[in-house]
């Protein structure tokens, strides 16, 4: 079976791999950066619902009883474990080890001088969280750069750590350090995660996925054509890319897979247009949400009826909001998953 | 004496006074400009405009735009400009606007729709008829700046950040860090649009009306002249080049609120097609921002004058218009001086704003930031680029925070540019945080409060726009990704305590 994946973010790398485990050929088409290569390359499988999330496995299964419309619910839990593990062994081919279980969420340190919830780290990344530091002291490490600077991270964690993490209180006191943390661009044993970290891992997969035998091209998908309710090619600028399927995980406005309320093949969207009038509210804008409105194996619905041989994933999808819940590489890992394996 | 705002007349008071040898005081409540001034378009009028309506205001607009290219030809950009009239325009309007220039001593040559084309080839074709003027455009915020600073250099304090809550018996009560007072025989209350509030604290009632103006950032440059519609003034006349971008406005209505008023989704419409009609390349340019003004207008609106209430003791000096602030500050200087008994005569209208040097690798600095560029080039060894839209570096960055009264990171976009560019400041906020972090100006948690009112301010101005363009969603959504996704603000911001340190 031929199969043309559209989108080189993590959802798009995970449903190529996927498809290439799967013994399809595999052309994947891709063309600008989208939010996993600006990401910091963790795996944040859900970080928030309306409190913050301890234990990812119980915030998934709740979301797949309480609100039917994310992508989780789609997917389902087991889904999601058995995707996860595929990511992994597919960074471990790539030569990166990623740890962490659904089990619990960890904190990782940023260059915003904040901390995050997140699920699964690079192995650097992972034994520097946070939970680690209790009882020594950290420094942060390496030369001031553009938007890195230690000695602003290590006073902001200081405070911050103190004021807000109460399940941790009085972890961290800042001084010569036992404990060292360097930004992983500058490759430290204990390293924190830096914006654009996500761009190395998604490469690394699409290298993985080439080396399995998928053909990746650059190429700009502008759109397709639909006959009897199936998909038969996309075009791109570069010519037209026929299939017996399809991936779609163009990602949202950022990846370009949207435009403004609409989307490149026409499929229906979900959600409303609405963006609230401050930035960064703890309830998430409900523009958030929109996206392209699938049926339970994650094919996109056209004038209401499915798209036969057509799987959408990742942030392309409507009902999430990854900015708030911290659930980018989750939902994307697991619908790439899904989507790949034509189930 | 005290002058009550620091927008462009309150500064140039300031100046005013301060050459005359009086000891001046200016407080204002939030930055420099950032009122009517800083949401003007820039334009220095050449008067035209004005002339079938309001031909005192015209014919005060000509002289003071011949004063300001005088005194301060760098802060100008002297671009010229067009009135155009197009197919379909009141063609009764084309020789009353002839007649009114000639009568108000607005210079203004008639071009051929062929020359018009010539001078600027991305307009409509369907040019009719053309009248070329002496339009100029000026930074707004940089002018009021450089006034204040011209006026420091001459002995006045400029307080800003310092919010009047009191005016009695000769004594200002104001707010900055805590409650503190001034002493003055004078006061000038020149505060726009907040004039009848400002009044009132002194027990006087002034008769003030705020309609608002919004106004559309294109990317780029879409002509190199101010493009004026030949039309009775209406929604949406002008287009103008500022630095990188083309600004289109305005709109016109009543607004009761002085402050959080909203821009209206209709009006985005207006200015866009209007703007799209008479520069059509603009259809495919990228609108960044929209943001809205209010003019204070004494009266029913139709006449654009300023107006000056000479009470004892408190001079208020409310109306005008960006091009015609000198003027203002003159006139309210005079009567300052008539109470104080003071002799000296206004000499604004022929002393330079600030010295104007020209000297060897100056050229970009004096560009940017006119005659105050020679004190930016003080900072020129900090060349790595902070922000890549704009193009400003560390230096500017630290020029502005350490000489141009700035208390924050808005305050020092206002003055560089930084982060007015394509990604409204997405790239370069936190970093510029961080170099004022390492200089030592700002604690950590201020980096973490200036980042947060970054964002709070470039999303205003991006949301009116966001049903209207596509590609404005994109930099919303980046805006959340970075800063909610990556850095978690949206769930930390509540824990961001500690003194906030200013500058």
């Amino acid at each position: 079976m031929r199969v043309v994946v559209a989108g080189s973010g993590i959802a798009g790398a995970i449903a190529a791999l996927r498809a290439v485990e799967e013994g399809m050929e595999v052309t994947l088409v891709h063309h600008s950066q989208g939010a996993s290569h600006r990401s910091l390359g963790v795996v944040d499988v859900l970080g928030y619902l309306r409190e913050e999330v301890s234990c990812p496995a119980e915030g998934v299964e709740w979301i797949c009883r309480h609100r039917k419309e994310h992508p989780y619910a789609i997917t389902g839990a087991d889904v999601l474990e058995e995707a996860l593990e595929f990511f992994r062994r597919m960074a471990e081919r790539a030569g990166m080890r990623f740890m962490g279980t659904l089990e619990e969420n960890i904190h990782v340190a940023t260059q915003f001088g904040t901390f995050k919830p997140t699920c699964m780290a690079l192995e650097q990344v992972y034994t520097a969280r946070i939970e680690v530091w209790d009882g020594i002291t950290v420094g942060i490490d390496g030369e001031p750069q553009r938007d890195y600077n230690p000695a602003f991270i290590a006073e902001s964690l200081d405070s911050l750590l103190r004021e807000a993490l109460d399940v941790h209180p009085e972890r961290v006191v800042r001084g010569e350090g036992e404990l060292t943390l360097k930004p992983l661009s500058q490759g430290g044993e204990m390293a924190l995660p830096l914006l654009g970290d996500g761009r190395g891992v998604v490469e690394a997969l699409l290298r993985v996925a080439s080396e399995g035998g998928a053909e990746v091209r650059r190429d700009r998908i502008a759109g397709g054509s639909f006959r009897g309710g199936r998909l038969e090619e996309l075009r791109g600028a570069g010519g037209s890319y026929k299939a017996d399927a399809f991936v779609l995980a163009t990602g949202d406005w950022i990846g370009g897979g949207m435009r403004g309320l609409g989307n490149l093949l026409g499929l229906d969207m979900g959600g409303s247009m609405q963006v609230r009038r401050i930035p960064l509210p703890e309830e998430g804008h409900p523009y958030a949400l929109s996206g392209v409105r699938v049926d339970g194996s994650l094919r996109p619905l056209r004038h209401g009826e499915a798209v036969e041989n057509l799987r959408v994933a990742g942030a392309l999808l409507c009902g999430y909001d990854y900015c708030t819940e911290k659930s980018g590489w989750g939902v994307g890992i697991a619908t790439g998953y899904l989507a790949g394996g034509m189930e | 004496m005290c002058v009550v705002g620091g927008g462009i007349t309150g500064a140039g008071i300031a100046r005013d006074l301060a050459l005359r040898g009086v000891d001046v005081v200016l407080l204002e409540k939030g930055d420099l400009g950032v009122g009517s001034t800083g949401r003007s378009h820039g334009l220095v009028h050449s008067g035209g405009r004005y002339v079938v309506t309001d031909p005192e205001s015209a014919a005060q607009c000509a002289s003071e735009n011949l004063i300001l290219r005088r005194i301060a030809p760098s802060f100008l950009q002297d671009t010229g400009g067009l009135f155009v009239g197009f197919r379909g325009d009141d063609e009764g309007y084309y020789s009353e606007f002839a007649r009114g220039c000639r009568s108000a001593g607005v210079v203004a040559e008639e071009l051929t729709p062929e020359e018009a084309l010539r001078l600027e080839p991305g307009l409509s074709q369907d040019v009719e008829v053309a009248f070329r003027v002496m339009d100029a455009v000026a930074d707004p915020f940089l002018l009021t700046v450089a006034n204040a600073y011209a006026a420091s250099l001459e002995g006045a304090e400029v307080l800003t950040y310092a919010e009047v809550v009191g005016i009695r018996d000769g004594v200002v009560r104001y707010r900055r860090d805590g409650e503190h007072e001034v002493k003055a025989e004078v006061v000038v209350n020149a505060s726009g649009v907040w004039a009848a509030k400002v009044a009132e604290l002194a027990g006087y009632a002034i008769p003030l009306k705020a309609y608002r103006g919004t106004i559309l950032v294109y990317a780029g440059r879409a002509s190199e002249h101010v493009i004026n519609r030949l039309r009775m003034p209406s929604q949406g006349d002008i287009m103008l080049p500022h630095r990188n971008t083309t600004l289109a406005g305005t709109t016109f209505s009543p607004e009761s609120r002085l402050e959080r008023y909203g821009i209206e989704v209709e009006e985005v419409r207006i200015l866009r097609r209007e703007a799209e009609r008479v520069l059509p390349r603009l259809r495919s340019r990228r609108v960044l921002r929209a943001y809205a003004g209010l003019r204070p207008i004494v009266g029913e609106g139709k006449k654009r004058g300023f107006s000056l209430f000479p009470e004892e003791g408190f001079i208020t000096i409310t109306g005008g218009k960006f091009t015609t602030y000198r003027l203002m500050a003159e006139h309210a200087s005079d009567e300052v001086c008539r109470q104080l008994g003071i002799r000296a005569r206004c000499t604004t209208a022929s002393t330079p704003i600030l010295e104007e040097e020209q000297r060897e690798g100056l050229e970009v600095y004096l560009e940017r930031y006119g005659a105050l560029g020679a004190e930016a080039a003080g900072y020129a060894d900090r060349r790595r680029r902070i922000c890549l839209c704009e193009d400003v570096s560390e230096g500017e960055v630290l020029f502005a925070a350490e000489r141009l009264f700035c208390r924050n990171i808005r305050d020092i976009r206002r003055r560089t540019r930084l982060g007015m560019g394509y990604c409204q400041g997405r790239r370069c906020t936190f970093e510029a945080a961080l170099v004022l972090y390492s200089a030592g100006i700002i604690n950590h948690a201020t980096v973490h409060t200036q980042v947060l009112n970054s964002l709070r301010e470039r999303w205003k101005g991006l949301l009116p726009l966001a049903p209207e363009a596509e590609e404005v969603l994109r930099e919303l959504r980046l805006m959340e990704a970075t800063f909610g996704c990556a850095a978690c603000y949206d769930r930390i911001k509540k824990h961001i305590r500690g003194l906030e340190r200013f500058l």
